[in-house]
């Protein structure tokens, strides 16, 4: 009789959620095929896919942006809402052309991206690690695991004054504190991967005779990939949203320090400026991810 | 490799509860070390008094509305606006990115965006509260919404089901189980978004409290209010676990 | 290529209610090298523990079995099995899929190169080596399971239902497809299968197995001849085969259903 696999009784909402995310984010909508495949190359084949799918959904998206754009740029000149709520968008572009060349702003991007860089890697190693071992040692897993679901739901971010009194005003209490956010649901997405790996994978490891190591890097690893890549993306996502949340409430320095900072001094200009860049930033990572999960599990799906 | 667990069945709360023993033991260690740290009984003693202080209970009731109604209203809406989204592939298409894009963006950056409008108080509060919880319950049912089974729709096409009816009768019981999720994060969510507009404009409610208590160095009331919080939060997605866990799927 | 020998094996379970489930009740049972040989029997019967055994992947609570002359204790790239679900690499192309099992076991890139193409072409997928499996239908798979398999020239092959999941038609056409592999590399084939007419149509012998606690109730030597096609369904030794070995099961299945109803 097979023993029962050891995973977290909870699908974490956010696998879930990303899987279904991925499943969209390829973007092409395509009709199920019935016969034998066909050629899977070729510009006859690409072609096919996009005529069933119509306009590529990247256009409609952009087309959304400009819209929005426009919107900005009619409301402003309506003046549907004082320059205090939202400024328009060419005084906000002068400020932010201004911006760039000065060096507080280069500092402060430098500061968040460390921070960013710093908080993600540590949480991919630890989170892939916490992961294997609660994989493989399942009893220690079990005892963790309500508290490692349960934390998904506490929000880390009030220990900061805490985290500040204790090592000080600069980053690295941001950088600790965003890593313990960070490193849970890529530790959970890890432990839940492996788990969840097919049986007849580890069949097949046996009988074509492969060592540990062959099991776990060329069979495991790869199986697990399309929910330890969501645990990655989720990682990402942390990182960014708790540096810049933290920076925000209480820092030297950072974008989101900026951001207060210039609300404060009644900059509009300067604050919309560094809240569109913490956008892009926000959408260059979402790219990133985009693609990378492209990248890695595009050629898995069926068309 | 299947792991199975060779140990006794209730020698797992035990663990767990051994662990929450370890972490208090590791407090209490680390309070010693520096006088940020309050102690676990004197944590302890400032819950209480807190509790019976009238203005602290004044500032939670305060949190505790914002959070519920932020929590009411961004579960709705997000129900409302994933079910819509669910249901037209096309308009999902162009939007999802930028809901994604958005989820990953730090919301409280636009709370000095919202303030001009809405002032600082409740209503600012609650929207922050708001933007911050919709998004999980937007990204969840809308995946569940499209991922539902077309057999489903069938179904209801061929009972001759009015859309009210498929509405209510098959899709929303179809994707409950997203949408306790998604109230589940929700909360936390919320919790965080009121919060953090609370740190920023300190008016009344915990994140004000939290603040102060930061500013004047009363450690034992900022851990006291720090651990409430976790409570609340902890329960809640507990609560709402177990009812997940209950649904027959 | 070498002959299976099966002897006393016995298999046991602790049932979920604590009593012991004998799945398996002296089997004892040769398999000459080169042949062909299936087992039918209805479900839950235990040949998929049967072929778990011979395989290496279960080991027996008695008896033992005997490949050429290596006792079978664990699983071996010498023993190929085919498993029922898809166990195709959805991240390696065809290609890559065949070359897996010769890269775990260390063979030369030229020899992968080579030696993958030859098997490619065998069970038919020329012109698809660069294909993902997503793109696969569940036939093209098993197909490239069968590649990877006997790309590593296994003493025997094994195979638990490979063509359970498939619809009838593809299942017809693999079944010969398997059958023609069969006859040009003369592998000891041990063929699980709950679909009389497929056995009949594959195989030299029929091992017909019982209701738990499973045993072997008759060897039924398929007299059909070699090259079989589609019309020997219909032909009388067909029939009277098939008859033979329904009766055995019609009985057992009663049996089986009579047991879970108990």
């Amino acid at each position: 009789m097979p023993d029962d696999v050891i995973a977290p009784r909870l699908q974490p909402a956010e696998v879930v959620e990303a899987e279904a995310e991925a499943a969209a984010s390829t973007g092409e909508q395509t009709l199920p095929r019935k016969e034998d495949a066909p050629p899977t190359h070729g510009r006859a084949a690409r072609g096919a896919r996009r005529r069933d799918a119509g306009p590529p959904p990247a256009l409609a998206t952009a087309g959304i942006l400009v819209a929005l754009l426009l919107l900005w740029i009619a409301g402003s000149a309506l003046e549907l809402w004082s320059s205090n709520v939202l400024p328009p968008p060419a005084d906000v572009g002068s400020a932010l052309v201004e911006l760039v060349q000065t060096g507080t702003f280069w500092q402060a991007v430098r500061i968040t991206v460390t921070e960013i860089v710093a908080v993600f890697a540590a949480a991919l190693v630890i989170g892939f690690g916490l992961g294997m071992l609660f994989w493989k040692a399942p009893y220690l897993g079990r005892v963790c695991e309500p508290y490692l679901v349960s934390f998904y739901a506490v929000p880390f971010i009030v220990f900061y004054p805490t985290m500040v009194v204790i090592i000080g005003l600069n980053s690295w209490p941001i950088i600790v504190l965003a890593t313990v956010m960070a490193t849970i649901p890529m530790t959970l997405n890890t432990w839940i991967g492996l788990a969840g790996v097919s049986h007849v994978f580890w069949k097949l490891a046996a009988v074509l005779g492969c060592g540990r190591r062959q099991t776990i890097f060329r069979i495991a690893i790869p199986a697990a990939a399309p929910i330890v890549l969501a645990g990655v993306r989720l990682a990402l996502i942390y990182s960014l949203i708790g540096s810049v949340s933290m920076e925000f409430l209480l820092a030297p320095n950072g974008l989101g320090y900026q951001i207060r900072y210039q609300y404060e001094l009644f900059h509009q200009n300067e604050m919309v400026a560094y809240v569109l860049v913490v956008f892009m930033l926000a959408g260059l990572l979402a790219i990133t991810i985009a693609a990378m999960e492209g990248w890695v599990l595009g050629r898995r799906r069926s068309s | 490799m299947t792991l199975a667990l060779r140990v006794r069945p209730i020698l797992v709360p035990l663990g767990s509860f051994g662990l929450l023993l370890l972490g208090l033991a590791v407090w209490q260690l680390c309070s010693g070390l520096t006088f940020v740290i309050p102690s676990v009984p004197d944590t302890i003693d400032a819950v209480f008094s807190s509790l019976g202080d009238p203005d602290y209970l004044h500032d939670l009731r305060a949190t505790f509305t914002r959070v519920l109604l932020a929590c009411a209203i961004g579960v709705t809406v997000g129900v409302i606006l994933g079910v819509a989204l669910g249901y037209s592939p096309r308009v999902r298409a162009a939007v999802e990115p930028l809901i994604v894009a958005m989820n990953s963006v730090p919301k409280i950056i636009l709370y000095p965006l919202l303030l001009p409008i809405f002032k600082v108080g409740m209503t600012s509060q609650v929207i922050m509260g708001v933007i911050h919880a919709v998004f999980p319950m937007l990204i969840m049912v809308t995946g569940a919404v499209a991922h539902m089974p077309t057999t489903y729709r069938k179904l209801g096409r061929a009972l001759g089901a009015s859309q009210l009816q498929v509405l209510t009768r098959i899709t929303l019981p179809a994707v409950r189980r997203s949408i306790l999720t998604g109230t589940r994060l929700g909360v936390s969510l919320a919790t965080i978004g009121v919060i953090l507009a609370e740190f920023f404009t300190t008016e009344d409610g915990l994140g004000r409290v939290m603040k102060q208590a930061y500013q004047f160095a009363q450690y034992e009331r900022l851990m006291a209010s720090v651990l409430l919080l976790l409570l609340f939060c902890f329960l809640v997605s507990f609560a709402v676990w177990n009812l997940e866990r209950r649904l027959p799927e | 290529m070498s002959g299976i020998a099966i002897d006393n094996v016995g298999m046991e379970f602790t049932g979920t209610n604590g009593a012991p489930l004998v799945a398996l009740d002296g089997i004892e049972q040769r398999i000459e090298d080169g042949s062909f040989v299936s087992i039918v029997g209805p479900s839950g019967c235990g040949k998929s523990t049967l072929l778990a055994i011979v395989s290496g992947l279960q080991r027996p609570t008695g008896g033992s079995v005997t490949i050429g002359d290596r006792v079978v204790t664990k699983p071996d790239p010498r023993i190929g099995v085919i498993f029922q679900e898809d166990s195709t690499l959805p991240w390696r192309t065809v290609l890559g899929n065949v070359k897996f099992g010769m890269a775990i076991a260390g063979a030369s890139k030229e020899h992968q190169e080579e030696q993958a193409r030859k098997m490619i072409e065998l069970v038919g997928l020329e012109g698809f080596e660069d294909a993902y499996p997503a793109k696969l239908s569940g036939g093209m798979r098993q197909r490239v399971a069968i590649a990877r398999t006997l790309a590593l020239e296994p003493e025997v092959l094994l195979m638990d239902e490979p063509f359970g999941a498939l619809d009838p038609q593809t299942r017809l056409m693999i079944g010969a497809e398997v059958r023609r592999i069969w006859q040009r590399t003369g592998t000891t084939v041990m063929f699980v299968t709950h679909d009389i007419q497929e056995a009949l149509m594959l195989s030299q012998e029929i091992w017909v197995m019982s209701y738990r606690p499973g045993r072997i109730l008759d060897c039924v030597e398929v007299s059909l001849p070699e090259d079989r096609g589609l019309e020997s369904v219909g032909g009388h030794d067909f029939a009277e085969l098939q008859s033979r070995i329904w009766e055995h099961i019609r009985g057992e299945v009663t049996r089986g259903m009579e047991r879970s109803r108990a």
